[in-house]
């Protein structure tokens, strides 16, 4: 049964492996150039102040394989799923060679286990080779980039697991309607459906660190920006909220002003704060005399007095950079999980429900 | 005494709301080569894809070789089915499908299939999707034959062959199991194939079994009956009705009785196959065509 779930699965799995090797090629080309110019460039630039166009330089650096390899990582997994989960089964019914298949001296459960085991060993190799590719290609520009948690989902095993379960979906939604192409179609929507609320939901699986303290804020042109952040920089926040003294949530994920993310209160350049209901600083505050240049730190200082009698709180939620690992095996472990019940509902559903 | 080839008791299938196959009970015992005759959509492949384990049973129950159809790896290999239309895997070559064969079959008959092919002329690396009608229906027999199977269900095989493609099929198909003992289950929806190699014979008509028993048995037991019109209806004694007609000048009558028949009044004939099998068929459509039994209208 092995030789005809391979060779069923031989072309398919030859195009994916050289669409694989040809990108793995590329990088392998550019990748150490990217290393040398971080490790000769960027960070001893990071010792001293400015660098900030030595950092854009770096990011613009093989853009397009970037952009390449970002779209790869969303889209890989459910590719898998589309062209080889899909068609295990649907195709065999639309085709009617399923007559054949199942007549052989050869179970319906052992015919759909072994070619669903076959597929997803495939799968696994070819999606793990890709996400070590890109994850030791995109390193350099992850640590410039931000957090690492920024693509946590496009990274090291999520994606290989992630892909396993667009197969194993592809090929049980194939068993349900029994035609290729709905099959398809159901499979993008329904795994992009699930991607979305697991990986939602996900974080709060490890209770957050906490963090409290005075709201501060920074004026500038546009609006004030609170000044507290995550602990860490490679930290992830869950949440981030500006509290009254009574507990009550009058602002959002740090960003106040015009330009902030939610109403409830207001900090403008030129003076003005508005906390609604919680309270309201004067449109114009003694401003210290002197030479120019002191005006807005003047302001700043004069506000900051003022919006701290309302006693407000920054309280920010974040998971440490030390769990990266833990949840990216959790989420992974998740998504296998999904994946073997499918598989296990493929096996019944091809025994008890078919044709 | 040996499990029979193909036992049903009460066996049906329902799609939904239709039923394509009601209250089946047959006893095929082993050795024969069974026809399985009736009009298309009258269930026939319905039954064979239930003896080969395809389909599940929505009523009654089904034993093949004295088993459940598909119970295990060493049931399903007792078992060879060429299924309608010859599915086959159009992207894989005629050497891949003897290939699978070898895989996913532990008795697997390698010299015999290839000879087979040879004799076809058929050459190993052509793919199955190029194949003519007949070839493919050659092919998937050869897949089924290789399996070395007791009980062979073939699901109307030469359906799309011409008439001389098929007289070679089913003659390719005697002489193949000639004296290997292999029971062989074939439906068709023409009399003349069944007549040419069958000793069995069951009428499926409507999604019911009409008459089934061995041919010698039903032709000895079946009679034609011709009289004038003006002839007395014959009496129901130790005998069945099955079809009758009028002409412009005489009835006929078509009966089944278990010992001599005596009407007085009536020509006794014999039945040939045909007649018989039109007989039941037309039994049918008397029973279920309401234009037939609605008065004439001028």
């Amino acid at each position: 049964m092995t030789w005809l779930a391979w060779r069923q699965l031989r072309t398919p799995a030859a195009v994916a492996a050289l669409g694989v090797l040809g990108l793995l090629i590329a990088l392998a080309v550019t990748g150490p150039h990217l290393l040398n110019v971080y490790d000769t460039v960027v960070v001893p630039c990071a010792a001293h102040s400015d660098c900030s166009a030595v950092t854009a330089h770096f990011q613009g650096l093989d853009a397009q394989l970037r952009h390449l390899c970002s779209a790869l990582m969303i889209l890989a997994p459910i590719l898998f799923g589309i062209f080889l989960g899909a068609p295990l089964i649907a195709r065999e019914v639309e085709a009617g060679t399923y007559r054949l298949a199942w007549t052989q001296s050869v179970t319906r459960a052992r015919w759909i286990a072994t070619r669903l085991t076959l597929v997803t060993l495939v799968t696994a190799v070819l999606v793990g080779l890709l996400t070590t590719a890109v994850t030791w290609w995109q390193r350099p520009l992850d640590l410039v980039n931000g957090p690492l948690w920024n693509h946590f989902e496009q990274r090291d095993v999520v994606p290989v697991a992630f892909a396993v379960f667009a197969v194993a979906l592809g090929a049980l939604l194939g068993a349900f309607v029994r035609r290729t192409l709905v099959a398809m179609a159901g499979a993008i929507v329904g795994y992009f459906g699930v991607l979305y609320l697991v990986t939602e939901y996900v974080p709060n699986l490890f209770a957050p660190m906490r963090v409290s303290l005075p709201f501060r804020f920074q004026v500038t042109s546009t609006g004030a920006e609170s000044t507290i952040g995550p602990p860490q920089p490679n930290d992830l926040v869950v949440s981030n909220q500006i509290v009254t003294g009574t507990g009550r949530v009058v602002g959002q994920d740090g960003a106040i002003g015009p330009n902030g993310n939610l109403g409830g209160f207001n900090v403008k350049g030129n003076g003005t704060a508005v906390f609604t209901g919680v309270g309201r600083c004067p449109n114009r505050i003694p401003v210290s005399t002197g030479p120019h240049g002191h005006t807005v730190l003047a302001t700043q200082t004069a506000l900051q007095r003022c919006v701290d009698s309302f006693h407000m709180r920054q309280v920010v939620t974040y998971q440490p950079a030390s769990r990266y690992w833990p949840l990216q095996w959790t989420e992974a472990a998740i998504f296998v999980a999904l994946a073997v019940a499918l598989g296990v509902g493929c096996v019944w559903w091809v025994r008890r429900r078919l044709p | 005494m040996s499990a029979a080839a193909l036992e049903t008791v009460g066996l049906g299938k329902r799609y939904m709301r239709r039923w394509a196959l009601q209250d089946c009970s047959l006893r095929i015992p082993g050795g024969h080569v069974v026809g399985l005759v009736g009009p298309n959509g009258a269930g026939k492949s319905t039954l064979l894809n239930l003896a080969a384990g395809l389909l599940s049973p929505s009523a009654g129950s089904i034993k093949v070789l004295g088993e459940r159809p598909a119970r295990d790896a060493a049931q399903l290999a007792r078992v060879g089915f060429v299924p309608q239309d010859a599915a086959l895997y159009p992207w894989l070559s005629i050497e891949d499908h003897l290939r699978l064969g070898a895989h996913c079959n532990h008795g697997w008959d390698a010299t015999a299939a290839h000879a087979r092919l040879a004799d076809l002329g058929l050459s190993p690396r052509q793919r199955a999707g190029k194949l003519s009608g007949g070839q493919r229906a050659q092919l998937s027999l050869t897949i089924a034959l290789a399996k070395r199977p007791e009980l062979l269900l073939l699901d109307e095989p030469v359906a799309s062959l011409d008439p001389l493609a098929r007289r070679e099929f089913l003659g390719l198909l005697m002489s193949t199991v000639a004296g290997h003992g292999v029971s062989i289950v074939l439906s068709s929806h023409l009399v003349s194939d069944i007549e040419r190699v069958c000793d069995f014979l069951i009428v499926l008509v409507d999604s019911r079994v009409r008459v089934a028993g061995e041919i010698e048995d039903l032709l000895t037991v079946h009679h034609r009956l011709v009289g004038t019109r003006s002839a007395d209806d014959v009496a129901p004694v130790n005998q069945t009705v099955i079809a009758a007609s009028v002409t412009d000048r005489q009835r006929l009558l078509v009966v089944r009785s278990d010992g001599p028949v005596v009407e007085p009044g009536w020509v006794i004939e014999s039945i040939n196959l045909e007649d018989l099998v039109l007989a039941y068929m037309g039994q049918a459509a008397v029973r279920h065509d309401p234009l037939a039994i609605a008065p004439m209208t001028p």
